[in-house]
């Protein structure tokens, strides 16, 4: 099978061969449109994306190499219902900064499985929290000004529930 | 798996990338990490990822809940919730604290537009409604369920007035529902299941296009105070009518000018003032109560005029038809769609009669326990542009139909047609039949 290599931006080489690479559309795009005699021979810069992140990218893809290549385009183009698998869960059980480089990473990429899961995890992390929680847990300071948190909490000018109106029968 | 470097080929990496993303999402341009440490954060990730994400928030409380953490995440809940048809259950609210209430309508409130209201949960009507009014301007439709002579929080509608679908699902109104949609003139569809109803509260909406009564009892005193000139359809299933006169009849002729459809539990006596509808496309008749008279006049009528523009016939229940109803039934060449259900009457010889279907594309038979092979055969042959036959739960049907059905098509008509057998007496081996299998067969088999 064909190898290419990637080059992430701190100038870390991978190889890996072209089925696992093409599940980032990116990268088909990029062979398709610049065909090359010897493939083999391939190197791809990804300015964007850091070894770190990169090493993670390519684990996952080899992973879902076989369900990539069966995936009907059709299908991949549907806003898809995401379910996380547990291998997926396990992956992507890593620390914030990491996650959110590798979203950033299959955005660029175009790896939508990927992205899909990853912003699920997000999701998964907000769901059910506070305001106030949520930036806790994403260690978000509250940069609303002052004018605009009023206009999302003023009180004042509405009535307590107590004090609610009532409506009589409507004529 | 990191490799030395070695001298090779060079790809240019196009920068940035633009290709469209599915879900919507377009391709964003972070920026190079500087180093392998990740220090990347929430407030990081562009407006479009942030959008990704919200799509998998089911709930629209924890969206907005997200969207109160920073502005930028404001942002982006409103570029997502701009494109969306927001619907809001209000029993979500129910236990939300007063300043997150404040909050959530303040944030989400512009951009929604359905409302689903259960009726039975009321503790903060008057508080809900007051919100829904005032942060909800662009709201165009109220599902109401588990409505009681109370009708809790109908006094939302008459503080609206862009509404333009009602659903009012009764658990147990006796008493006529009070409410007032007046403001609402752009109102284009109206719902009410099993309640008690007058049409007062309905005048004077001009673009009223479907006007749905289902298990209603309807006063028809005097007036059946709708906007019927409007009307494109009417569906009037299973109501009971307190003041049963032909008045109904004749008004619904003489007012639904521009009706295209009309559902209706009965078919009795001066029902063929129906006939004179000049735009009726589809109809749709059941039998009501212990009627099972299927008007003879109204049938008349309309083979009189080749079926006008009827295009669709579905008669529903026991009809009592005979083979003068079958004849003009056989006269309506303006047919593509004719569909009997629950019909123990009907029998393969009324089909004799079916003599100028020449448009009939679909013909319908569900639980028809009479009819039999010889009949479907006699329809197969009859209407030429036959091509979807349904014959659902109709125990009589066999096997035999099909073998023959796939010779007649193969033959002179070549035509494709579809068979839907579910509940017949046809089997999955048909499938392997050899006239089945065989390159010539134009016919198809559905056991759904």
């Amino acid at each position: 099978m064909p190898v290419i290599k990637l080059q992430s931006s701190d100038g870390e080489i991978f190889e890996t061969d072209i089925e696992t690479a093409k599940c980032s559309s990116t990268i088909k795009t990029l062979l398709e449109d610049c065909p090359v005699e010897a493939e083999n021979d391939t190197l791809i810069p990804l300015p964007n994306v850091n070894s770190t992140i990169l090493k993670k990218v390519l684990i996952w893809a080899k992973h879902h190499r076989e369900d990539i290549a069966e995936e009907n385009e059709e299908e991949a183009a549907k806003s898809v219902a995401v379910q996380i698998t547990p291998w997926d869960a396990e992956f992507l059980s890593m620390d914030q900064g990491t996650l959110f480089e590798l979203i950033l990473a299959a955005n660029y990429l175009d790896i939508p499985n990927l992205l899909n899961a990853a912003c699920m995890t997000v999701a998964n992390m907000i769901k059910g929290r506070t305001t106030e929680e949520i930036r806790q847990t994403f260690h978000i300071t509250n940069d609303f000004s002052p004018s605009e948190e009023d206009l999302m909490t003023m009180e004042s000018e509405v009535p307590q529930e107590d004090e609610a109106i009532e409506y009589g029968e409507i004529i | 798996m990191p490799k030395a470097k070695t001298h090779s080929r060079s790809v240019k990496t196009p920068f940035p990338v633009r290709s469209n993303r599915p879900g919507g999402v377009q391709k964003s341009e972070p920026s190079p990490s500087p180093s392998p440490l990740c220090r990347t954060s929430l407030l990081d990730l562009p407006e479009d990822i942030i959008r990704l994400v919200l799509e998998f928030l089911p709930r629209i409380t924890d969206k907005v809940l997200l969207a109160c953490v920073a502005p930028k995440f404001r942002a982006a809940f409103e570029g997502w919730a701009r494109v969306q048809r927001n619907a809001l259950d209000m029993v979500s609210l129910e236990t939300v604290p007063l300043p997150q209430l404040i909050r959530f309508f303040k944030v989400a409130g512009p951009f929604i537009r359905v409302l689903q209201v259960d009726c039975a949960s009321y503790q903060k009507e008057s508080l809900l409604v007051e919100f829904v009014k005032e942060y909800c301007p662009n709201l165009e439709e109220i599902s109401y369920s588990n409505a009681t002579d109370e009708f809790h929080y109908r006094s939302i509608m008459s503080k609206m007035t862009h509404l333009k679908r009602v659903t009012i699902e009764c658990l147990d109104a006796e008493d006529v529902l009070n409410f007032d949609m007046q403001p609402n003139q752009e109102l284009e569809f109206f719902e009410l299941v099993n309640g008690c109803y007058t049409g007062q509260n309905l005048c004077g909406f001009p673009n009223l296009k479907t006007l749905v009564l289902r298990d209603c009892l309807l006063w028809n005193s005097m007036e059946f105070g709708i906007p019927l000139k409007s009307l494109h359809t009417l569906d009037l299933d299973d109501c009971c009518f307190e003041v049963m006169n032909v008045s109904l009849y004749q008004k619904i002729a003489e007012s639904c000018t521009n009706l295209v459809e009309l559902i209706f539990s009965g078919c009795d006596t001066n029902f063929e003032v129906i006939a004179n509808l000049p735009k009726l496309e589809r109809c749709t008749l059941k039998t009501w109560m212990t009627s099972n008279e299927l008007n003879i006049g109204f049938l008349t009528v309309l083979a009189e005029k080749r079926g006008n523009k009827l295009t669709h016939l579905h008669l529903s229940g026991q009809f009592n038809i005979t083979n003068e109803h079958a004849r003009c039934l056989g006269q309506l060449s303006s047919l593509t769609d004719l569909r009997f259900s629950n019909n123990d009457i009907l029998d393969d010889d009324h089909f004799k009669f079916f003599n100028d279907l020449s448009q009939l594309e679909r013909f319908g038979l569900t639980a028809c326990g009479r009819v039999m092979d010889v009949g479907m055969m006699r329809m197969l042959r009859k209407c030429p542009q036959l091509k979807v036959i349904d014959l659902t739960d109709c125990e009589q049907i066999t096997e035999e139909f099909v073998i023959q059905a796939i010779g007649f098509c193969s033959k002179g008509s070549g035509r494709d047609v579809v068979l839907n057998v579910k509940g017949t007496m046809i089997r999955r081996p048909i499938l392997t039949h050899p006239d089945y299998v065989n390159s010539l067969n134009r016919l198809k088999v559905n056991f759904i």
